[in-house]
Formats: C-alpha cells, sequence, structure tokens
C-alpha cells in the first residue's frame, strides 16, 4: 500500500514536472525541471528494486547530462532567441488536428487492450540469489552482450575522432601550405566558400 | 568466466588495431603522411588477408553474435579491396584540397569495420551497432571538407536522413524483439515461422525493409544520395556508393532470408516494386545530369534497383542462383564504380579549381590525358554491360537467375532500363573523344603513384571479372551455399 502511494506521488511528481518542460518559455527553468523529472523517475525505479538502474538514473541523466545541458544553455545564451516565432504557420494547424487523433487513439488503444503482468526470468528473489542487481547486470552485459558492447565503444571513439576533425583550428603549417597564405590577413577556413 | 574466442573476429581486431595506430602515429607527423598511409594499407591488407585465411572456416562467437563463414569472408575481402582502391586514390587528392589529416584514414577504416560486423552480425544487437559505426564514420567522411558549403550540406543531408533511417530501422527491430523475445537471427526466425501476429511483422518487416532501404539508396527513399555523393570528397563519395551497398545487401539477404524468412511471400512482392521503382527513378533522372557525381549517383540508385529484382527472384524461387547472383553483381560494381569515380579524383587533383564533374569539363579529355579517357571508358563499358567487363557478367548472371525464378517479365525491364542506362554512360565517352574542350587546357601531372596503382586495380578487377569470371563465380557460389548452411 505505501509502495502505491509512493508511486503515485512519485510518478505524478514526474509527469507534472515533464509538463513543465514543455510549457516554460525560459529554456534554464525548463531543464531544471527535466532533471526534477528524472530524480522522481529514479525513485519509481527504486520502488521496483532497480537500484543499479535507479543510480546510473541519476548519476548519467539527471548528473551528466542534463548539467551539460544546461551548461550549454547557459554558453550560448540562448535566451535571445526565446521571442523569435520557431513554429512555420501551418504547423500549428497540423499539430491541431493531428494531437487529438493522436491522444484517441491512445485511448481506444488503451480501453481495447486486456492488461496481464509478463513474468520474466527474474524477480526479487531471483535477483537476491544471482547476486543482485550489478552481478546480473554486468554478467549479462560483459559476456552475452560483449561484443556489441566494444563495437559501441568503437563508435563513441569515432564520435570523439570526427569532433576534433568537424571543431579542431587547423594548424598553421596547414595554413601555410593553402594559397591564401602569402595575403596579410589571416583567414580562417570556416569563412572560406570554396566550390568542391 | 571463460575467455570468448576471438577467433571469428581476427580481421576486424586488426583492423580496429591498424584505426587505432593511425590516430597514434599522426600526430607525430606533420606535412607528409606517408607513414599514416602506409599503416592504413598495411591494416586493410592484413584485414583481407586474414579473411582469406580463415577461408573454410565455419564457427561462431561471442553468444553466436558473429560468425565468420565463407560468406562473411567474401564480403571481408570485398571491403579490403575496396578499402585499398580508396585509401589508394586520397592521398594526392587530399592534398590539392589542403586537408590531408591522418583521421580520415582511421574513420575510413572504422566505417570498414561496421561494413564487416553488419556483414557477418547473426543478432540483431551486434547488427545494428555495426550499421551504427559505418553511418557514423560515413557521417563524418562526407562532411570531411568542413570548409565547403557542399560538404557542410552533404553531411548534414546524410547525417539526418540516416538517423532517420537508423532509427526506423531499430523501431522495426524492437518490434521484432517484442513479438519474440530473441535477438539471434536463427532464434528469431523459428518463432516468427511458429507465430501468428501476421499484421505486426508485416509491419515490422516494412519497417527494417524502410529503413535500410535508406541505406542503400532505394527509391523513394534515394534522395540524399546524389547531394551526399556530389559534396562529398571524391574518394569518399566513390566509397559510398560500393561498401555501404555492398554491406546493406549482405545485411538484407541475411536479414530476410533468416529473419523474415517467414513472411516470404510479402515481402517478395515489396522487394519487386520496389525493384521496378527504383530503377526507374535511377536510371531517368540520370538521364539529365550533366553532373557527373550526381550521374554516376542515380547510376547507382539504378544498380540497387537490378540487385533487388534479384531479392525479389529469391523470394519467388527460393532459388540459389539468384542469391550468388546477387554477391558477384556486388563484386563486379566495387570495382567498376569505384574506378569511376578514381578518375574523377584524378581530374579533380589535376585541377582543383576548374574542374567540377561536369560533361563540359570531360570534353577533349582523349587528347589531354588519354589514359584517363580509356580507363573511364572502360568503367563506362562495365557499367552499361557490355560483354568483356565485369558489368557484363554480373548483368548476365543476375538477370539469368531472375529469368529462372519465372519473373522474365521483370527481367526484361531490367533488360530495358539498362538499354537505357547505356546513353548516359556513353555520352560521357562522347564527350571525352569527340568534343573538343573549349578552354585551353593548363598541363597537369600525368596518372602516377598511389592512384596509378589504384586505377589498376580497378582496372584489373573489371578485366578479370569480365573475361575469366570462373573464379569468382565459384567464389560467390560457395560463400552464398554456406550462408544458408547447405
Amino acid at each position: 500500500m505505501v509502495e502505491k502511494v509512493l508511486f503515485i506521488v512519485f510518478a505524478a511528481l514526474a509527469v507534472g514536472s515533464g509538463v513543465g518542460v514543455i510549457t516554460r518559455s525560459n529554456i534554464v527553468h525548463a531543464l531544471i525541471l527535466l532533471i526534477f523529472s528524472f530524480v522522481n523517475v529514479a525513485a519509481i525505479y527504486l520502488l521496483t528494486s532497480a537500484f543499479f538502474i535507479a543510480v546510473v538514473q541519476i548519476l548519467v541523466y539527471a548528473g551528466a547530462i542534463l548539467v551539460l545541458f544546461t551548461f550549454v544553455v547557459m554558453f550560448l545564451n540562448l535566451r535571445q532567441y526565446q521571442s523569435m516565432e520557431q513554429l512555420h504557420p501551418v504547423q500549428k494547424w497540423v499539430a491541431l488536428i493531428m494531437t487529438p487523433l493522436v491522444l484517441a487513439e491512445f485511448v481506444v488503444v488503451a480501453l481495447a487492450a486486456t492488461w496481464t503482468a509478463v513474468g520474466g526470468p527474474f524477480d526479487r528473489e531471483t535477483v537476491a540469489a544471482g547476486g543482485g542487481n550489478v552481478a546480473l547486470l554486468g554478467e549479462r552485459l560483459f559476456n552475452d552482450a560483449l561484443l556489441p558492447f566494444e563495437i559501441a565503444s568503437l563508435i563513441l571513439l569515432v564520435a570523439m575522432v570526427g569532433a576534433v576533425v568537424l571543431a579542431a583550428k587547423e594548424g598553421r603549417e596547414f595554413m601555410e601550405t593553402r594559397a591564401w597564405a602569402d595575403t596579410d590577413e589571416e583567414r580562417i577556413p570556416e569563412f572560406v566558400e570554396e566550390e568542391v | 568466466m571463460p575467455t570468448p574466442d576471438v577467433t571469428p573476429i581476427i580481421p576486424e581486431l586488426i583492423l580496429a588495431v591498424a584505426a587505432c595506430l593511425v590516430l597514434v602515429v599522426e600526430p607525430f607527423l606533420k606535412l607528409d603522411k606517408t607513414a599514416v598511409v602506409a599503416v592504413a594499407l598495411t591494416g586493410l591488407l592484413a584485414y583481407g588477408a586474414a579473411a582469406f585465411a580463415l577461408l573454410g572456416q565455419d564457427m561462431a562467437g561471442f553468444n553466436d553474435m558473429i560468425v565468420i563463414n565463407d560468406y562473411a569472408i567474401f564480403f571481408k575481402v570485398l571491403f579490403a579491396a575496396a578499402g585499398v582502391m580508396t585509401v589508394l586514390m586520397s592521398p594526392r587528392y587530399l592534398e590539392a584540397h589542403d586537408r590531408h589529416l591522418g583521421e580520415y584514414y582511421a574513420l575510413l577504416l572504422f566505417a570498414i569495420l561496421g561494413m564487416s560486423v553488419l556483414a557477418a552480425a547473426r543478432d540483431l544487437m551486434a547488427f545494428y551497432v555495426g550499421l551504427e559505426l559505418m553511418a557514423v564514420s560515413s557521417y563524418l567522411l562526407a562532411g570531411f571538407f568542413r570548409y565547403r558549403l557542399r560538404s557542410n550540406e552533404a553531411a548534414l543531408k546524410y547525417f539526418l536522413t540516416g538517423c532517420f533511417a537508423s532509427a526506423i530501422t531499430l523501431y522495426g527491430i524492437s518490434m521484432v524483439y517484442g513479438f519474440t523475445g530473441a535477438t539471434n537471427y536463427a532464434e528469431v526466425g523459428t518463432a516468427l515461422a511458429g507465430g501468428e501476429n501476421t499484421l505486426g511483422v508485416a509491419f515490422a518487416t516494412a519497417l527494417v525493409f524502410a529503413g535500410m532501404g535508406f541505406k542503400v539508396s532505394v527509391a523513394p527513399f534515394h534522395m540524399w544520395t546524389p547531394d551526399v555523393y556530389e559534396g562529398a570528397p571524391t574518394p569518399i563519395a566513390g566509397f559510398f556508393s560500393v561498401g555501404p551497398k555492398a554491406a546493406g545487401f549482405a545485411a538484407i539477404l541475411m536479414m530476410f532470408l533468416a529473419v523474415f524468412e517467414a513472411s516470404v511471400d510479402t515481402w517478395t512482392v515489396i522487394f519487386i516494386a520496389f525493384s521496378i521503382f527504383t530503377m526507374l527513378v535511377g536510371n531517368l533522372f540520370a538521364l539529365v545530369q550533366r553532373n557527373l557525381k550526381r550521374m554516376l549517383a542515380y547510376s547507382s540508385i539504378a544498380h540497387v534497383g537490378y540487385l533487388l529484382a534479384g531479392m525479389g527472384a529469391i523470394g519467388q524461387s527460393g532459388d540459389l542462383l539468384a542469391g550468388e547472383a546477387i554477391l558477384l553483381y556486388l563484386a563486379a560494381y566495387t570495382f567498376m564504380n569505384l574506378g569511376a569515380f578514381g578518375v574523377l579524383a584524378y581530374l579533380k587533383t589535376q585541377q582543383p579549381v576548374t574542374f567540377d564533374y561536369t560533361l563540359d569539363d570531360m570534353a577533349g579529355l582523349a587528347r589531354r590525358s588519354p589514359w584517363a579517357a580509356i580507363l573511364m571508358s572502360l568503367f563506362m563499358f562495365s557499367l552499361t554491360g557490355i560483354p568483356g567487363t565485369a558489368g557484363f557478367i554480373g548483368k548476365f548472371y543476375l538477370f539469368n537467375a531472375v529469368v529462372r525464378a519465372d519473373l522474365v517479365w521483370l527481367a526484361a525491364i531490367a533488360v530495358i532500363f539498362s538499354a537505357v542506362s547505356a546513353y548516359y554512360y556513353l555520352r560521357v565517352m562522347v564527350y571525352m573523344f569527340f568534343r573538343e574542350s573549349e578552354e585551353e587546357f593548363v598541363g597537369g601531372e600525368a596518372i602516377s603513384g598511389p592512384l596509378a596503382a589504384s586505377l589498376a586495380l580497378a582496372a584489373a578487377g573489371v578485366l578479370f571479372i569480365g573475361l575469366v569470371p570462373a573464379r569468382l563465380v565459384d567464389a560467390s557460389a560457395t560463400a552464398f551455399q554456406n550462408f544458408l548452411g547447405l
């Protein structure tokens, strides 16, 4: 019973702050509400005994990713764009038609569905017997799914190399080999438009 | 904890080590990047050689997620050949554009690594990470000339449509997982064959088809292709036109024959319908292009249409012949298309400012640079499908397989479109041999060095497959039968 009450409280807070995220016009407020929403989702994970996921949710999402978002938003000073109209005029009308349709679809499907609980291989007892959340998850991740895990790490490496390639300033020796190196003005490659 | 057996991924490990080595060596070099090119080439050759040495092996590893068998090895060797040709044609081209960075080769190797995983995957998870590794590296390579507007446009379009396609594929995969609770191809195939859920499965099939269709540019999901090929560095455009397509078809063959085997009737119709539309769009739009890179982009779409007809034939008859023909066609296509892009890369290296890939720029090429004109003609003949070249062998086996599957009308359509394609391929030769250049040509250097090696390799491949196809026909037959577990 206590769990049910707690679930309703956390779920309401998560959904409520989620609504806040999309209705705030101040983007920093929206981001802080999003962090709050993630913390509440983490609490729901705790209620379902998924302790590891709960901790990861707070560390990675509410912690690292959202703090990074907030920093970027503050650095870029996006507030000046707040007043700008960001929607195409037609979009509003399309949204006006599509939103009720999607809502109706959800309602119809939710009413028509028969809800049954599907038991997976894990419940509280088997998890406890297997050595806990972290041990079981680690076994799955680093034994069963080792190959995709390693390839995913390569994808991250590629993304990092790519960020350097696309963003790094080119070295002086490169600039000097360019055709315009003898002009007085130092030209930055980004502002040079050439034909490929 | 048991140590996993790494035999199935030895070639991939070599490639990963080479790519990381490139990244380590690069900071120590100044303008001369020969060492990086050497590392990349050695890595690719070792990758191909390791794959070749494993020929005849048939084993799965890493919880049955990846296999090494003749099918996977066929594609690994093909990717190694495409990689070597791309690396060889790159250094001078990049130097001419003042952007010769070692990261280029690292990204290329990572893209090949992704393709290699894609072709060998036997599990939806491994399939998806391979696809993403290939895609992320490709986006970066497309936008490698970041100070050029067209390159930026290419990268952005490729990135956005590619992400969209990946998400659609992933949605299809998630539905498959939802229906079956498994990610292994064989397990999923068995579960789908025994289950009901026909509408949902059809929907998942359609989603995976649409997502993969984006990757191999099936019309109407082809919109990104001409823009990306036009904006990407030319060697990379050539690589895109062969590598990810071959990998995509390797995955499509496995997916639709192993995973969606149960809904074969549904997808056969889909493949045949999209085949006709893709041939139509590719060939008709190629007719009106005056930019050679765009023309080759639309022609690559047309070739995808022929390959889809082969997929339709497999679905229709369950005949092995069509599968073998698809592998053969992919091999032939790799050499001829990469060769054509190689000649364009050479011309651009020679005249970085004035050459703009238009037909008019090709005028009088036979007098200025006879070797370039002769090689280009060879690749154009091959793309048309003139006997004696690889393109003819590819088309002959593919259309033959389509006829054998009782789809004579589809083969007839494909042949008619091939005849149409002769117009835009041979028009390039008309410009090269029978038109005079309006501007006076300022002398450039002749084809030499690594680029010559690359073009020689492509030309040798085209002629070898065209004149003595028996070896490759046998190889693709073994590879495909092996894949079906016969």
